[in-house]
């Protein structure tokens, strides 16, 4: 299976630099309002949440194109936009249930993440490894490990006793 | 330059609250590439168009809010936005310099600076969406808290957009009331100087911006290298800044500052706290923080020092920012109190009702030493307020933003209320400013540097300490490798001889730095070099390479001398208390120090190229090409 971005949340601090990075590699300006990637902050929650698509196996923007615009690289396993296809009705952003599928306004056209060809930006960007490039199979082993560590505490004292 | 802004979008916004009236206009390219933008720009307008001895609190007194041409870039925490105005505090200059996000937004709705004028009729607050700028009624949210009122603009405009508000210290003109982004739970201040009551006196609630427009760069793949380097050169560089404040965050530096006997202790009767432990970044990671090693980082930076923790005070029970180090001295050593959950509940009230937590901390602790002393009556200040006292913080903070019993008298500022109780010198400041938490008898050359900042009393426009005190080796690049001693070597606090030319030169370092649009907590630890491809890629202005990047901060820090000396300040304001120039620090590493601050000053004016009352010469104003045009009237 190919790699895809694997998020988390507990590492991100909300800096952003992903969104920086993403617009600047491929809108050739910063501007965060047109990176495929968005955090979304909550404070009071503490919880920080980088956004981006996932490379869904069943894509329900590619389901929805009509222009069939939206086809799945089987090398990659990237979902690519074909700009000439592409005609700019939006109807991929209203399937997309994570709201990741964005649209550049001054071509008129979706705009969707790439994975940068397989070295991602947002992810080289990104200083506290909040986001990781992975294989699926091991994107969330993190957790994993974590409910393990918690465990291992108990664990611990028992034999230190 | 016209029409093809790099770095720069090339417009601010002009509002008069008086007429109701907003403009949009064009930067002019030849201020621009002097003053850069930040606390240039906002000087460079404030001596324009202001006099510098109006009222602080007049309508007549204007606000300027500006970004850098690096804000909203992708150089590394690159999301400075100044706050420039007549000083409330202080009656010279002020600015004051917020992170968070409202900077970048504003660049990103396309817009440099906003020069506020006027006073408002009745509460307002402004709304800029891109190109649609409104002021907006704000009679409803006043007297409320900076996070209601962010959740109520919110709400009202778009969840996007970045807001700078004002608490109620503000409305109450609270000379120390300041200015912030992310209300009380994610609070970043435009903290110093009183910006928050000069926005009160002009019935400016808030400003709120949403923007989704570019910045584009002057040369694409020079900045992209030079925004890398300066990344992994941050993450290379000092020990203390790169891992104790990423996973400590600023509160960090209470257990270094106590071990070299700077940690003002009890309104700087002392430099060592025996209860510092208890109030620093071990005790805060432990108690109260509540992602562990991760902070929460302002935008675009990748170190990430601000701290999430658990409060529960009053009203609040939750999450919230802080307490910064500035923070946890002030209202922590300062006060004598090691209770920390009180130092976070006072912090997070002071971000709630929007007042600088270092003067306020610092006007307790003033006002502890008064009572301690005898001179202020208990009568006046309705409880024992002896230093220790940690349930003063949270019955006090709300009465001085409210100026409420005592606290319409505390809310003058340190110095005001201690010279109304007739013993001024107990007020630890400059030019009626507080201090920051560095005291100078352990870190000599700081000790000029606060007695002439141009804000007053004040670290961040000229952080000596950073060698004095914690050998990073900033001064050694500052000047090319030609004077002070290199990273991990402690610049020799107690010596006298070479701080003049030090102090001048970190001033005026910074005096770019703040100019830039990026956080110094960045460029004091990156190569030199890395500042200036960062400005010339971003802008395409030739800025003279680091010989011309220093005559931007020198040209800053000498106009804002003339704004403060035509504001009717003398050489006679560059000065400490008597406390800290003939009292012998009682203990700790700088036990026996004073400051020899008549020893420096002479030579520090010579360097400067002003005469001996402090006045820069004719000559030194025109190697720097500053010639202060007629008046705009208005």
């Amino acid at each position: 299976m190919s790699k895809s971005i694997v998020i988390n949340p507990d590492r991100c601090t909300g800096c952003k630099i992903c969104e920086l990075a993403c617009s600047f590699k491929h809108h050739g300006e910063f501007n965060p309002s047109k990176s495929r990637i968005k955090v979304n902050i909550f404070p009071k929650e503490a919880f920080f949440y980088p956004n981006v698509c996932s490379q869904c196996v069943e894509a329900w923007c590619a389901k929805i194109c009509p222009a069939s615009a939206l086809k799945r690289n089987e090398n990659t396993g990237v979902i690519e936009l074909q700009v000439t296809k592409c005609v700019g009705c939006k109807m991929c952003m209203q399937a997309c249930p994570f709201g990741v599928m964005g649209f550049d306004s001054d071509k008129g056209i979706s705009d969707k993440c790439d994975l940068c060809g397989g070295e991602p930006e947002c992810v080289k960007y990104c200083f506290y490894n909040a986001l990781q490039y992975k294989e699926p199979e091991v994107a969330t082993s993190h957790k994993g490990r974590v409910f393990a560590e918690k465990l291992l505490r108990s664990y611990a004292t028992e034999v230190n006793r | 330059m016209k029409g093809n802004w790099t770095g720069w979008t090339g417009k601010f916004i002009r509002v008069n609250l008086s007429a109701g009236k907003i403009q949009v206009e064009d930067d002019k390219p030849e201020w621009m590439k002097e003053y850069w933008g930040g606390r240039g720009v906002g000087i460079k307008y404030m001596m324009q168009e202001v006099d510098p001895k109006v009222d602080a609190l007049s309508p007549k007194n204007k606000l300027v809010f500006a970004t850098g041409p690096l804000t909203g870039t992708g150089a590394p925490a690159g999301n400075r936005c100044f706050s420039v105005t007549k000083s409330p505090l202080t009656d010279g200059i002020a600015n004051a310099s917020v992170g968070g996000y409202f900077g970048a937004e504003l660049k990103y709705a396309g817009y440099d600076f906003i020069i506020i004028e006027g006073k408002a009729k009745h509460p307002v607050y402004l709304w800029i969406d891109n190109d649609n700028i409104e002021i907006r009624g704000a009679s409803p949210l006043w007297g409320k808290g900076t996070q209601e009122t962010e959740n109520l603009i919110h709400s009202a405009t778009d969840q996007d957009a970045q807001i700078l508000s004002i608490g109620p210290a503000g409305e109450n003109l609270v000379r120390f009331a300041c200015i912030i982004n992310g209300g009380g739970t994610a609070g970043r201040a435009a903290g110093r100087g009183g910006t928050g009551a000069v926005m009160g006196s002009k019935n400016l609630k808030a400003v709120s911006v949403r923007g989704t427009k570019g910045i584009k760069v002057a040369a694409p793949e020079s900045f992209k290298k030079a925004t890398w380097e300066s990344y992994l050169a941050y993450l290379e560089g000092s020990p203390l800044m790169a891992e104790d404040l990423r996973n400590y965050g600023t509160i960090c530096v209470v257990e270094s500052c106590n071990d070299v006997g700077a940690l003002p202790t009890r309104n700087f009767q002392s430099g060592v706290f025996e209860g510092f432990s208890k109030i620093g970044g071990q005790a805060f990671a432990a108690n109260f923080s509540v992602r562990g090693k991760f902070g929460k980082a302002c935008f675009g930076c990748h170190l990430g020092c601000a701290r999430l923790g658990r409060v529960k005070v009053a009203g609040f029970d939750g999450v919230a920012e802080g307490p910064e180090y500035e923070s946890a001295g002030s209202l922590g050593s300062m006060c004598g109190i090691d209770d920390q959950g009180e130092i976070v509940k006072a912090a997070y009230l002071c971000n709630e009702l929007g007042l600088d937590t270092v003067s306020t901390g610092a006007t307790i602790a003033c006002a502890m030493e008064l009572f301690e002393k005898g001179y202020l009556p208990e009568e006046d200040t309705g409880i024992k307020l002896n230093f220790g006292n940690a349930k003063a913080l949270t019955y006090l903070v709300p009465r001085i933003a409210s100026r409420d019993g005592f606290g319409r008298i505390m809310a003058e500022g340190s110095y005001r209320m201690a010279e109304r109780y007739g013993h001024p010198e107990l007020s630890m400041s400059s030019k009626k400013q507080e201090y920051a938490n560095y005291d100078p008898r352990g870190c000599k050359g700081l000790g000029l540097a606060y007695a002439t900042n141009n804000r007053g009393g004040d670290h961040i426009r000229g952080e000596l300490n950073n060698d004095e005190l914690f050998a990073m080796g900033m001064w050694n690049r500052i000047s090319q490798g030609k004077m002070g001693t290199p990273e991990g070597t402690r610049v020799p606090p107690y010596t006298i001889e070479g701080k003049p030319i030090m102090a001048k030169g970190v001033q005026d370092f910074y005096g770019a730095i703040d100019a830039s649009g990026m956080c110094n907590f960045i460029l004091i630890i990156i190569p030199t070099q890395l500042f200036v491809d960062l400005m010339v890629s971003a802008t395409g202005v030739d800025i003279g390479g680091f010989e011309g990047l220093m005559r931007t901060g020198e040209r800053i820090f000498n106009l804002e001398r003339l704004f403060n000396l035509a504001a009717g300040m003398t050489y006679k304001d560059d000065t400490l208390p008597k406390r800290l120039l003939e009292e012998p620090m009682p203990e700790g590493p700088a036990k026996g120090q004073v400051v020899e601050l008549w020893k420096m000053l002479p030579e520090y004016y010579k360097l400067r190229g002003w005469d001996e009352k402090g006045v820069p010469t004719a000559k030194k104003l025109k190697e720097l090409n500053i010639s202060v045009s007629a008046r705009k009237s208005n």
